[in-house]
C-alpha cells in the first residue's frame, strides 16, 4: 500500500495549507468568533473559489470528484488553523447528506449552490436524551393534506444558526429507539413554526437548539426514502467521524509542536526544561499519540467508503476511540507541559485543547465506542 | 542506469523463472542459481549476486517467486545484518569471502554487542581487542547472543582504546566462531526457552584483515547492523512462513527452518497473541461478561492503530526510505499492544492462566503470553530507550546531561561486572 500523496494531493495540501497560513491567525479567529454570524463570509468565499466546498462532490455538481483523501488532507489543515468555518456541518454532513440520499427535489441545485459557497447547511439530528445513540427520534413526521408536517426538537446542532437550509431527522413510524421508521427532511431554515435558539460552544463554535412546531413542508421535502433513512445517517455521521479524526490530527500535531518548541526555550532550574527526562518521555507519548492518531485518520480513510455495513461499523468506532485517547493524551499533555501559561487565554494552546475536547466528543467518546465495539465480533 | 517499470521486472523475473525454477532441485543448487543470477537479491549491487533493481519494485520479483513457489533466498536474521554491514563497509575480500555463503546458507551468524555490563549503553562495550605480534587478542564476554552456538561468524563490537573516548574508542570485526578461544553457554529465559547465548571470549583472535572499516570506526559500522535489524526482523518472519508445497526442496527449507526459527518460537507469545483473543473470549464464555468485552475492544483498537503505523513504516521502506529514529514509534505501540493483551489474554482464562505448561490454556500458550511479554518492552532496547530516541531524534529536544561525553573512556564509572 502507497501512503504517498499523488502530485494533485500534494499540490491541494499545499494550497490549503498556505490558505489558512496567510489567512488564519489566532487574532482574527478571536475576532471571527466575535462577529454577529460566528464565521467570516470571506474566508468562505476563498475556501469556495479554492474549489474546497465542492471537493468531494461529483463533477456534474460543481464538485472535483475528490474522494476520503482530498477530504482528509483539507481536515487536517483545518486542523492545524482552528478553522471554526462551517465546513463540517455544510460540507461533510450536509454534503453527505445530500450525496448519500437516493433523491431529494433539489439535490442537486442545492450540491452547486453549497460548491459556490451560496448556501449552508446544518445536519439537525441529536435530541435531548439521545446520548450518541443515533436511533433514538423521538421528533415526528405525519402528512396531512398532502404536506408533511414536523413536530419535536433537536439540540446542540452545529451551525444551525447560519444555515440556510436544515437537514432534520424525524420518526414517521415505529417507536422512539428504533432504528426503522426514520426519515430525513430537507427544512428551509426561514420555514414557519421553526424556532432557532443559538449559543456558543467552548470551542468558538456555534450551536443551535431547534423547536419544531407544525413546521409544514410540501411533500418533496422528504430526503431519501421514507422511514429508511436510519443507515445514511449512521454513513453521514460516520464522514464526521473520518473528518474529525483528520481535523485533530492537524490540531494536534501544532500542539506538540507547540509544545517541544516551548520545552526547548523555557528555563528553569539554570537550564531549559526540555532537558528533563521526564518531560521528555511525556512528550515523546504525545508523538506516540500523534502517530497512531495519523495512522487511524488514513485507516478512516480508506473504510469511510466500505460498502460492507458491519466491516465499517467496527472500522469508525475503532477511529474514533483511538482519536478520543489520542486527543485526551495529546491535549491534556500539552496543557501540562506548558504549565500556568497553558490555561491562559492569551496562548494558542488553550484554543487547541479546547476543540480537542470537542472532536474527543463529537459523534461519540470513546466509551461510547467502545460500548458499539464490544458488542461486535471483530471483522477481519 | 536502465529504466526498470513494474511490468518489465515481472515480465524478466516470470521468464526466468520460467526456464530455471525446477522444485525437484536440490536446495544447494537453487540457491546457487539465484546467486549468480541476481534474482534472490534483487535489490543488492549486480557485482555482487543482484540485479541493481531499486528496493521498491522487489515486492514484483517476490510476487513472482511466491506465484509458481518458488524459494526465497533465506533470510534468517543475523545473516542479513552481516550482509548489509559488508556490503556498506567491508573490504572486497570480505565480500568475497563471505557474501556469497551468505546468499547459499551455508554459514550461520551472530552478533557480538551487549554485554552484561553494556546493555541500553550498548557503546560501554567493555571487551577489548589488543594487537599482539600480528593479530587481534580479544577478551571480554558477550551476551544475548543468539545462535552463537552455531554460529561459524561473528560481528564483534570491541574496545581497541582506552585512552579514547567512548564511541571512538570502538573498533568492528568479523570473528571466526569456531575456535578455541570462544566458549558459549545457553542463557535460559524464565519462560523456559534458551534461545540466546553467554559469550566468553579468551584471547580470542582475529586477523587483521577481517577488521571492518577503520580503527575507531566500531559504532558508525554497529549503527549500519543496528539499523537493518528491524528490517531483518520482517523478512525473517516472512521467510519463517514455510510454504505448504509438497517436494525434496521445501522438506529441505523446512528442516532449515525448524532449526533457524527454534530460537524465535516464542516471539509471538512474547507479542501477546492478539489473534488468540476472540477465539479464547467465545471459548471460554468469557466474551458474555460485558467488561471484558470492552477490554477486549480497547485491545483491539490499541491493535489496529499499531498496524496502520506498520503499514506506514513499511511503506515509507519501500518507497526506499532508510529507516529513521520514527522505528522507535513502532516499537513503543507494539510492546504497548503485548503488554494489554497478555492482561486481557489473562481476564478471559482467569486462575486458569496461572497453571504453567501443558495445562495452561490453548497447550501453555496463554502461559507462555504471560511470562513472554516483559521481553517486548525490553529487547532491541528499552521502551525508555526508544522515549529518549524519539525526544533527542524525532523531536529534537536538548540532549540528557552526560557525564561520558569527552572523556577518555577508562576515566568513565562503569559496572563492576566487567
Amino acid at each position: 500500500m502507497d501512503f504517498e500523496l499523488s502530485n494533485e494531493q500534494q499540490l491541494l495540501k499545499d494550497s490549503v495549507n498556505r490558505l489558512i497560513t496567510e489567512n488564519y491567525d489566532l487574532k482574527s479567529r478571536q475576532t471571527i468568533i466575535q462577529s454577529a454570524n460566528g464565521y467570516s463570509q470571506e474566508m468562505w468565499q476563498q475556501l469556495a473559489d479554492l474549489g474546497l466546498l465542492g471537493l468531494s462532490f461529483s463533477s456534474e455538481h460543481g464538485g472535483f470528484d475528490g474522494g476520503p483523501v482530498e477530504q482528509m488532507i483539507v481536515m487536517e489543515a483545518f486542523g492545524a488553523g482552528l478553522v471554526i468555518e462551517p465546513y463540517l456541518s455544510t460540507v461533510i454532513l450536509g454534503g453527505n447528506a445530500l450525496k448519500l440520499s437516493a433523491n431529494g427535489s433539489n439535490k442537486s441545485e442545492l450540491l452547486k449552490k453549497i460548491s459556490t459557497g451560496d448556501h449552508l447547511i446544518a445536519f439537525a439530528h441529536s435530541e435531548r436524551h439521545s446520548r450518541y445513540q443515533l436511533s433514538h427520534v423521538k421528533t415526528k413526521a405525519h402528512v396531512e393534506n398532502n404536506n408533511w408536517v414536523l413536530n419535536g426538537e433537536k439540540t446542540t446542532v452545529i451551525h444551525a444558526g447560519v444555515a440556510d437550509t436544515l437537514i432534520i431527522s424525524a420518526r414517521t413510524k415505529g417507536t422512539n429507539d428504533s432504528t426503522d421508521g426514520i426519515s430525513l427532511f430537507l427544512v428551509p431554515a426561514e420555514t414557519n413554526g421553526v424556532t432557532l435558539r443559538s449559543y456558543p460552544t467552548i470551542d468558538g463554535m456555534r450551536a443551535t437548539d431547534i423547536q419544531l412546531s407544525n413546521v409544514s413542508l410540501p411533500e418533496n421535502a422528504l430526503l431519501g426514502k421514507c422511514d429508511n433513512s436510519y443507515l445514511i445517517i449512521e454513513n453521514i455521521e460516520q464522514q464526521g467521524i473520518a473528518a474529525v479524526a483528520a481535523e485533530s490530527v492537524g490540531a494536534m500535531q501544532c500542539v506538540l509542536d507547540m509544545t517541544v518548541e516551548y520545552l526547548k526555550t523555557r528555563t528553569q532550574f539554570g537550564r531549559p526544561i526540555g532537558d528533563f527526562q521526564v518531560l521528555q518521555h511525556r512528550a515523546a507519548d504525545m508523538y506516540v499519540a500523534v502517530e497512531e492518531a495519523r495512522s487511524i485518520a488514513i485507516y478512516a480513510a480508506m473504510m469511510v467508503m466500505e460498502v460492507d455495513i458491519e466491516k465499517r461499523r467496527h472500522a469508525m468506532s475503532t477511529t474514533k476511540a483511538q482519536i478520543g485517547l489520542s486527543c485526551r493524551e495529546v491535549g491534556q499533555g500539552g496543557i501540562q507541559l506548558h504549565g500556568g501559561i497553558g490555561i491562559t487565554e492569551e496562548y494558542a494552546i488553550g484554543h487547541y485543547f479546547k476543540r480537542l475536547s470537542m472532536i474527543e466528543r463529537q459523534f461519540g467518546d470513546f466509551e461510547h465506542h467502545m460500548t458499539i465495539l464490544s458488542m461486535m465480533d471483530t471483522p477481519e | 542506469m536502465t529504466n526498470y517499470t513494474e511490468n518489465s521486472v515481472r515480465e524478466e523475473a516470470r521468464a526466468w523463472l520460467g526456464e530455471n525454477w525446477n522444485p525437484n532441485l536440490d536446495l544447494f543448487e537453487w540457491r546457487n542459481k539465484l546467486a549468480d543470477s541476481g534474482w534472490g537479491l534483487p535489490n543488492w549491487p549486480s557485482d555482487w549476486y543482484g540485479r541493481d533493481l531499486p528496493v521498491g519494485l522487489v515486492p514484483i520479483v517476490e510476487e513472482e517467486f511466491h506465484r509458481v513457489g518458488a524459494l526465497p533466498i533465506p533470510k534468517s536474521g543475523i545473516r542479513m545484518l552481516a550482509a548489509a554491514t559488508i556490503l556498506n563497509h567491508g573490504t572486497e575480500m570480505h565480500k568475497q569471502k563471505f557474501l556469497r555463503r551468505i546468499v547459499t546458507g551455508q554459514d550461520v551468524w551472530c552478533q557480538l554487542f551487549s554485554e552484561p555490563g553494556s546493555g541500553s549503553d550498548l557503546a560501554g562495550a567493555t571487551t577489548k581487542a589488543v594487537m599482539v605480534g600480528n593479530k587481534w587478542v580479544v577478551n571480554g564476554q558477550k551476551v544475548w547472543t543468539t545462535s552463537a552456538h552455531k554460529a561459524h561468524w561473528g560481528l564483534l563490537l570491541a574496545r581497541t582504546d582506552m585512552d579514547a573516548t567512548k564511541h571512538d574508542g570502538l573498533s568492528y570485526f568479523i570473528i571466526d566462531m569456531k575456535q578455541p578461544g570462544i566458549e558459549t553457554q545457553p542463557l535460559k529465559q524464565m519462560n523456559g526457552y534458551a534461545s540466546f547465548n553467554q559469550v566468553f571470549l579468551t584471547d580470542a583472535e582475529v586477523l587483521p584483515d577481517f577488521q571492518v572499516a577503520e580503527l575507531g570506526d566500531g559504532w558508525k559500522v554497529a549503527t549500519t547492523t543496528l539499523m537493518h535489524e528491524r528490517r531483518a526482523a520482517d523478512s525473517l518472519r516472512a521467510w519463517g512462513q514455510v510454504p505448504d508445497n509438497e517436494g525434496p526442496i521445501y522438506d529441505q527449507e523446512r528442516a532449515e527452518i525448524e532449526t533457524t526459527m527454534a530460537p524465535y518460537k516464542w516471539y509471538p507469545q512474547r507479542a501477546g497473541r492478539v489473534d488468540l483473543i476472540m477465539e479464547r473470549a467465545k471459548e471460554t464464555g468469557a466474551i458474555k461478561d460485558p467488561a471484558i468485552r470492552q477490554e477486549i475492544a480497547k485491545l483491539m483498537t490499541l491493535h489496529k492503530s499499531a498496524e496502520w503505523t506498520a503499514r506506514r513504516a513499511r511503506s515509507a521502506q519501500e518507497q526506499g526510505k532508510p529507516q529513521g529514529p520514527e522505528g522507535s514509534l513502532g516499537k513503543l505501540a507494539a510492546s504497548n499492544v503485548a503488554r494489554t493483551a497478555a492482561r486481557v489474554h489473562t481476564m478471559i482464562s482467569g486462575a486458569n492462566s496461572m497453571l504453567s505448561g501443558e495445562d495452561s490454556p490453548e497447550n501453555g500458550t496463554v502461559s507462555e503470553v504471560l511470562i513472554s511479554f516483559p521481553a517486548s518492552s525490553i529487547a532491541g532496547g528499552t521502551d525508555e530507550i526508544q522515549k529518549n530516541i524519539i525526544s533527542e531524534r524525532v523531536l529534537d529536544m536538548p540532549k540528557e546531561t552526560r557525564f561520558d561525553a569527552g572523556k577518555p573512556f577508562k576515566d568513565i564509572p562503569r559496572n563492576t561486572i566487567s
